[in-house]
């Protein structure tokens, strides 16, 4: 289940990393502990007969470098608003597609408005990390999702997707 | 000849991204950052406005009751939309069309992506 439920989630990663950014990226599984360096923190709400949040978390300089991919302008063009807010839509992008993909399993959910946060959501559980790897930057993708009539429906692995 | 093209839409960055192309297009951007901010923005004064690109999931009006307002509206009911959007499940997708969306481009899109749709949204020839 974990893997199927984590799946959209890293295609809509690499579709979105690739068609917006330009960017090849690896993808791959890690255990829960995310180590220090994520500084900010952007997350979208899924909500339906399946709920949770999806999180980027990423440093505050990789951010701006893959920001500005996105934008087509240097790193230093890149202000803290703006980071926050590019984060907040590759987060959104990531989760539409993941969404679209999910309701043809059954998996009917609508997805909240990103929201950005200094520090890491607390977690209830049923949580699965991947870190995607790019040459401008790095970030964790982080998957808490229950399926609302069971157990925790993800957990954590390690291997490499691409 | 109509020279505007409104970006609705809540992220900033996206805002840019999409004004990087209408630019390109030689049409002015013009922004509004929901749907509410947009219908008085078009209230104002709408006349120059080509095509309104539109997302869907947006704060205090979302994209789809923004379109339905427009739509209703005979002073904006012309103005082709097209909506800009994570939202890509097909009966929404349809919903869209049904409440007048002319096009309809899904995220994450290549900036080409972008040129061509609005391209044939505004007869240019792609």
């Amino acid at each position: 289940m974990s893997n199927e439920m984590m799946s959209p989630f890293v295609e809509g990663t690499l579709e979105m990393m690739g068609s917006m950014l330009g960017l090849d990226c690896q993808v791959t599984e890690v255990d829960a502990e995310l180590g220090s360096s994520p500084t900010v923190f952007g997350t979208v709400a899924l909500e339906g007969n399946a709920s949770g949040r999806i999180t980027l978390s990423l440093a505050e300089a990789d951010g701006k470098q893959l920001v500005g991919a996105m934008m087509g302008v240097e790193q230093g063009d890149v202000d803290e608003e703006l980071m926050r807010d590019g984060l907040g839509e590759m987060a959104n992008v990531i989760a539409g597609y993941a969404r679209s993909v999910l309701a043809g399993a059954d998996l009917d959910m609508e997805i909240g408005l990103p929201e950005i946060a200094a520090e890491a959501p607390v977690s209830a559980g049923g949580v699965i990390h991947r870190r995607v790897e790019s040459d401008l930057g790095s970030f964790f993708l982080t998957l808490e999702i229950l399926k609302n009539d069971s157990a925790p429906a993800a957990e954590s692995g390690k291997g490499t997707e691409s | 000849m109509k020279q505007q093209i409104m970006t609705v839409d809540d992220s900033a960055v996206m805002r840019r991204i999409i004004s990087g192309s209408i630019e390109a297009l030689g049409y002015t951007p013009v922004h509004a950052e929901h749907g509410r901010a947009a219908l008085d923005k078009l209230d104002d004064g709408g006349e120059e406005i080509a095509l309104i690109l539109l997302d869907w999931n947006m704060p205090q009006m979302n994209g789809l009751d923004t379109l339905k307002a427009l739509k209703q509206d005979p002073k904006t009911a012309e103005i082709p939309v097209m909506m800009v959007t994570t939202e890509r499940e097909r009966g929404n997708v349809v919903l869209a069309i049904q409440e007048g969306a002319q096009h309809y481009l899904t995220k994450p899109f290549s900036q080409q992506d972008l040129m061509t749709r609005m391209m044939q949204c505004l007869g240019l020839g792609a």
